[in-house]
């Protein structure tokens, strides 16, 4: 891994986030619909003057090429502009939301791979056997299933039949827990405050297992088959000739290299899970910036779609380059 | 080692099951479920019915309203018209906002210059300030006095100002408005303690509140301790969220799913009429439905009830005209009944005794009724299709003439004529697609501009929705109730027709 490796990646970057936020900027623009209008609410007390002088006080009257231009100086400047809905600034919004959406995602990433990747073992290893069959089924289920039906399922049999699961929020005000990194769970640990800590725990159960179902039935899947192929390889059948253990050539010999196809699906659909969080925030009341995003969309808030969209984008090149060192972790022929 | 493991793993699991069985809400607590977070806390920067309802209980404005929509004093004792350009209030004193100082008038000031005035916040102008029509400044006449000075009359000032909460000169200028907009601090009856966007606002109990307005009793601090407005954008969660007790009302309860609550031992459905008429416009100005004769054969052609029963089920209110009956200045007409044989015979006798052909435009999410509309006009011999379209490419249609009839609707939370009948039926307004005009109805609005006596004013408009219902330039529809969900432990609260969600005076039981 080389230095020049890393600049030329993030060199890489530049042309790709101008090319997101040209293409972003020209569909929002495109689409029919006044921020302006929408926000002062159709059907109610105003005058088209009113409605202009804020459109010019905000600027956007002047040509498109002009906004775009004052955008991309703005981003140079660090300075992501402010929500035309909101009127707060749009870096501060989404600063606001990223925990939460963090804090879920990691965690339903952690409960699947915790599921998933010794189910998938197994299922190789007993190809065909009852475990597989019902690895097989739970993943086809887990693909299958849409998030809003999951969620709203598990909330009537854990929220409103056996009461044991909160339905929504991410922490009750009754244990008092401060909020200072808005990790709540790092705020839990780091205050000393047990009881909040099993609440966020609590709260964070539900939506992660529906989030991650999808996530770890395609890991469970790809786990399976790529361990399959690595089995029937010719080093695999010298190390049982060797007299190993099958705990050694199972998960020393074989797992090592089973698992950059898996390493490749996890890290790429990070990025699907944060952005695609929207419909699992919703039925949760989770307040993550996939529901942020799509207010933004429908009040056609342009600087807050632009700024959310800039944050996608990141973590998609930063979850590709993660994946890419990753190979050379698990793989020791591969280097930059 | 295996073992310690599996103990471990099972008292963290039995720990994190036991805390929720018992619940925390207690009997100080009270927690709504709404639909979508608050835009801002600021009360001079939107115009976001969600964040109203919030502030409204942080804030108090000079004015309030009963659940009936009567304007009564808040902040102001009273109030006096000097001329019909200069209103002047009288102050309640000993009001003290949430960090201990006195209310006075250089805050009702402050608040309507920063309201009415330009790029009074943060360099931009207030989105509010239309709801404030012509009232261009306040001035101070003592510490106590304040009076509001119009660029030209305005009867309909008291109807807008109970949404105009008043914030504290000091603060304001200390903390700034962005600031401001994450950190209330009113003098109403909770104080802001958290705002977790996207999940909860949290309010605690002023327990030094003045008591809120004399004519809406009890009068003192609230009765609640703590309040939190809890986020839960998808509706079957809400549902769930109240069926588990885990909130005590909830907002928006589509019609279809109330049965899961009414079924419910620990939680009912509550309604009142909402702000948002639903109406078909005609183009009156060219086409067919510029022979008044057509435009009243269609009243006569919808069943009306008929409608309400089968989408709303049965949840809402067949209207004469386009006014709520809550509405202020509302006349007591009796909506055209259906009879479709006479609307036949009508058209008829205006020429088309063989109809003609139609297409009702609509937007998406009330294709369905627009559907059921062109069925009971073709059952009265009209060809009448349905388009459905965006709205933002539907309205510049209708503003040039373009279309011929089109399913709306209107939202007007002040409940007063000025937001819903002017601007819709008025010569050339705003809002007015159907190209409607009629002298005598622009002369009554004018009349109910300028005076502020509330019996002439409402007289106004009695005659106004006498000369329209005659006029027919929309086929009249109804207006729809909100719908509430609300656990049984909740007491003294009545939903608002305004949509405001007034906790000062609810108590909740164990």
């Amino acid at each position: 891994m080389t230095f020049s490796y890393i600049a030329r990646r993030i060199l890489q970057t530049i042309p790709v986030f101008i090319g997101i936020t040209l293409i972003v900027f020209l569909i929002m623009h495109l689409t029919p619909g006044d921020p302006v209008e929408i926000m002062m609410g159709r059907g109610s007390v105003v005058t088209t003057e009113q409605i202009e002088q804020i459109r010019h006080e905000l600027g956007l009257d002047q040509p498109l090429y002009v906004q775009y231009l004052s955008f991309l100086g703005g981003v140079l400047r660090g300075d992501f502009g402010r929500s035309i809905i909101q009127r707060a600034p749009v870096m501060h919004l989404i600063a606001d939301r990223l925990p939460a959406t963090f804090e879920l995602t990691i965690f339903s990433i952690i409960i699947s791979l915790i599921i998933a990747i010794p189910v998938g073992i197994i299922s190789s290893v007993k190809r065909y056997s009852f475990l597989d069959h019902i690895g097989t089924v739970s993943a086809l289920a887990g693909v299958s299933l849409p998030s809003f039906w999951l969620g709203l399922l598990l909330i009537i049999v854990f929220s409103v039949k056996l009461k044991i699961l909160p339905v929504t929020g991410r922490a009750n005000y009754g244990y008092g827990l401060v909020p200072i990194t808005n990790f709540l769970l790092i705020d839990a640990v780091i205050t000393g405050n047990w009881g909040a800590l099993g609440d966020v725990i609590r709260h964070l159960l539900l939506p992660a297992i529906t989030l991650g179902s999808y996530m770890a039935a395609l890991t469970m899947r790809v786990t399976r088959s790529s361990m399959l192929e690595v089995l029937s390889q010719d080093y695999i059948r010298t190390a049982w000739a060797k007299g190993l253990s099958h705990k050694v050539v199972i998960l020393k010999h074989a797992l090592r290299n089973a698992l950059v196809p898996t390493v490749t699906v996890v890290t790429l659909n990070i990025g699907i899970l944060l952005g695609g969080n929207m419909i699992v925030e919703s039925v949760f009341g989770w307040p993550g910036l996939g529901r942020l995003v799509i207010n933004a969309v429908y009040t056609r808030d342009y600087p807050l779609i632009q700024g959310s969209v800039l944050i996608y984008a990141l973590t998609y090149v930063v979850m590709n380059f993660v994946a890419d060192l990753l190979y050379a972790v698990l793989n020791p022929k591969v280097r930059f | 080692m295996k073992r310690i493991l599996v103990v471990a793993i099972s008292i963290f699991v039995s720990g994190l099951l036991l805390g929720v069985v018992s619940g925390w809400a207690a009997g100080d607590t009270i927690i709504i479920g709404i639909h979508q977070d608050a835009t801002t806390l600021d009360p001079g920067n939107h115009r976001d019915r969600t964040a109203e309802t919030i502030i409204r209980n942080m804030y108090d404005g000079l004015v309030t309203r009963t659940t009936d929509m009567v304007v009564v004093p808040q902040l102001a004792e009273s109030w006096e018209v000097v001329s019909p350009t200069e209103w002047v209030f009288h102050l309640r004193k000993g009001v003290k906002w949430h960090d201990g100082e006195s209310f006075t008038a250089e805050d009702v000031k402050f608040t309507i210059d920063r309201l009415v005035k330009e790029g009074m916040i943060n360099g931009i102008t207030s989105p509010r300030k239309s709801l404030l029509g012509t009232v261009n400044g306040a001035e101070i006449i003592d510490t106590y006095t304040v009076k509001l000075t119009l660029d030209a009359p305005m009867g309909h000032l008291l109807a807008f100002l109970p949404f105009q909460e008043i914030v504290a000169k000091h603060y304001v200028e200390k903390v700034g408005d962005d600031y401001l907009a994450e950190h209330p601090m009113g003098t109403g009856p909770f104080k802001f303690v958290r705002w977790d966007k996207g999940t909860q606002v949290v309010m605690e109990r002023f327990d030094d509140y003045y008591g809120g307005s004399p004519d809406i009793s009890p009068v003192g601090p609230a009765r609640v301790k703590t309040v939190i407005f809890k986020v839960i954008p998808e509706t079957s969660s809400r549902i769930s969220a109240l069926l588990a007790g885990e909130v005590d009302i909830i907002t928006k309860v589509p019609t279809d799913l109330m049965g899961q609550i009414e079924a419910s031992s620990n939680a009912t459905i509550a309604t009142c009429n909402g702000t948002r008429s639903y109406f078909v416009g005609m183009n009156c100005a060219n086409g067919v439905f510029a022979d008044k004769k057509v435009r009243q054969a269609m009243n006569y052609a919808i069943d009306m009830q008929k409608i309400v029963d089968t989408f709303y089920s049965g949840l809402g209110v067949v209207i004469p005209t386009i006014l709520s009956p809550n509405a202020f200045g509302y006349a007591d007409l009796s909506p055209y009944a259906y009879d479709p044989k006479k609307a036949k015979e009508m058209l008829a006798e205006a020429g088309y005794p063989n109809g003609f052909s139609v297409v009702i435009d609509t937007e998406d999410f009330i294709k369905d009724v627009a559907q059921a509309y062109a069925q009971m006009l073709r059952e009265v011999g009209i060809n009448a299709s349905v388009q459905v379209w965006e709205w933002s490419i539907l309205k510049p249609e209708l503003l040039a003439s373009k279309r011929q009839m089109w399913l709306a609707d209107w939202g007007n939370g002040s409940m007063d004529p000025q937001g819903l009948f002017v601007p819709k039926l008025g010569t050339g307004a705003r809002g007015n697609y159907t190209g409607y005009s009629n002298k005598t109805l622009d002369l009554l609005f004018s009349l109910s501009q300028i005076t502020s006596n509330l019996t002439e004013r409402a007289e106004c408009f009695i005659q106004g929705q006498k000369i329209v219902y005659e006029d027919c330039p929309m086929i009249w529809g109804y207006v729809t109730k909100e719908v509430y969900g609300v656990s049984r432990r909740v007491q003294n609260w009545t939903p608002s027709p305004d949509s405001r969600i007034n906790l000062h005076d609810v108590a909740v039981s164990d």
